[in-house]
Order: structure tokens, then sequence, then C-alpha cells
């Protein structure tokens, strides 16, 4: 028996947040090898480290050919000063392994999920539980006001930007540091 | 770049399965998930008897499941089956031991052609 030949390429797409991060590995648009969340201790090198580690793992067993991150805004908040020195680490891992790492704006991803009507982060999660299934069981209800975000939604921001990198093809791509 | 096969997708049918490290474990016989977490990251290849129950777990042909490990393994039969062909063409055998050898090289050749189609 010849083993079915498989020319897709795998991209690994992390949804960085200075505590976690979500992840998805696609092996082609449709095909969801793996997803969850990674935890690590907030701020500076010992958390950036926890989080290169996690990513070095992911990048030894699935072997993507790119790695797609959230562009963080330039301006200094909260989340964005936590979020730098994790995407340097992540940066510095990739380049390591000559893989390259792609941003996309949070804008491309919104652009990404228009076809579908799809505008708020619920009805994209909503969206994206149709095209795989398998997520289905992980969408936690619709969260109101006064609620934090549920942990989960993080993979399901990985996910839509694993499926906004297929969808756009002129992301810019990070040359390695 | 090049696009690298991947050594395993047991991680990927037993997340959409649902199925936790532990569960699968319990269903191929094993006490606690650590051997299936090692199969996952290929630290260990799983014995015949196991990889026969992933296969029928999750009904995927052990060669889609462990693709990496059957490449290898069937790069490796390719070179030893060419070289014994090698072999057997320069055999100047006579009599019933050139009837053997014809049949050899006959089966290796209808071997071929079965994977050509």
């Amino acid at each position: 028996m010849k083993l079915k030949e498989r020319h897709d390429r795998r991209v690994l797409a992390i949804d960085l947040r200075p505590q976690q991060f979500g992840y998805a590995v696609f092996e082609s648009d449709d095909r969801l090898l793996d997803w969850g969340v990674a935890y690590y201790r907030p701020g500076g090198d010992v958390g950036a480290a926890g989080a290169a580690r996690r990513v070095a793992e992911l990048l030894r067993v699935f072997l993507p050919v790119a790695i797609v991150v959230r562009r963080v805004r330039r301006e200094i908040t909260r989340n964005s000063f936590g979020v730098q020195p994790i995407l340097k680490a992540i940066r510095r891992t990739a380049s390591a392994r000559g893989i390259p790492v792609c941003l996309i704006a949070r804008k491309e991803v919104r652009e990404a999920f228009r076809v579908f009507r799809a505008k708020t982060k619920y009805e994209i999660a909503c969206r994206l539980t149709v095209m795989f299934a398998e997520l289905l069981w992980k969408l936690p209800p619709e969260r109101k006001f006064y609620e934090s975000e549920h942990p989960s939604m993080t993979i399901f921001d990985a996910v839509a930007l694993g499926f906004a990198y297929w969808q756009c093809n002129g992301t810019e791509v990070a040359p390695p540091d | 770049m090049t696009f690298e096969q991947i050594a395993n997708y047991l991680r990927s049918h037993r997340r959409r399965s649902g199925l936790s490290q532990k569960e699968l474990a319990q269903i191929v016989g094993f006490l606690t998930g650590f051997s299936v977490s090692q199969h996952e990251r290929s630290a260990t290849i799983p014995a015949l008897l196991i990889a026969v129950s992933y296969e029928i777990v999750f009904r995927a042909p052990i060669s889609e499941l462990f693709p990496g490990l059957y490449r290898t393994v069937e790069e490796r039969i390719e070179e030893q089956l060419s070289s014994i062909e090698d072999e057997l063409q320069e055999s100047t055998a006579k009599g019933r031991r050139a009837a053997h050898t014809a049949r050899k090289l006959e089966w290796l050749w209808e071997r071929r052609n079965q994977e050509a189609i």
C-alpha cells in the first residue's frame, strides 16, 4: 500500500495573552490537528521562557511551516505590555528553527469572517464550530457584559487566526531575528 | 521550505474523538496515560498489539496514524528488496534453483506493478 501523500502546509496559530496562549495546529484550511491552552507565569523573562518552551514542544511535534500570531498593538496597553516579551521569545524560538512568524491584525481576522456575517468574537466562534465540529463541545455560552471571558475563547481566537491566515494571502512575514 | 512528514497523527485523532489520554490508555490496555503521551510525542514506538489497538479505536490504518514511522520502514524495506532483486538477477543458478529464482523475480515485478496501479 502506498502512503497517501499530503502536500498541505501545517500552520501553528497562537493567540497570545499575558498569562496564557491558545493554540491551533492546522493542516490545510479545513483540517485541525490539535488545539488547546498553555498557561505560564505572567510577566518578565520567566513567563516568556515558559511560553517559548511550550511553543518549542509544539514545533517539535507538529513541524509547522509557519507560526501565525496576532499583531500586537504598537501603543502600550496592559495587554500588549505583557505580551511583547513573550512574542519576542516565540520569535527567537521560531527563527532558531527557520520558521517564519506571520503577523495578522485583528482587522484581517474580522475581514476573513465578514462573508459569514460573523462580527463579534462569539459569532466567529459559532461559525468556527460549523467548520470544525470537533470544537463544538468547547464552545462556552455567550458571555454577559458583566462576566469575564471564558478561558476556552482563546482557543477559538487561535483557530480564527489560523483561518484568517489561510484566507488572506498577503500576510506579512516577519523576518527571523 | 520543504514540508516535513509528521511523525504521527495519534494526538489529532484522539483530540477529535474527545477522549483524554487516560481514557485512551484504558481502552488500549494501559493503566495510566503516560504511554499514550509517549506515543503521541513519538518519544517511544508503540508495540504491535498497541498499534493495532489504535487502528481499531480510530478506524484509521497504522500507515495513516504513524506516517513518519511507516515512511521510514517503507524506505528501508524497499532498499532491501531492490538489493535482493539485484542479487537474484546476477545469480547463475540452474535447474530447480533457477525456476525458484525466476518465481521470486516475477513476484518482485508483480509487486512493483501493483504499486504503480
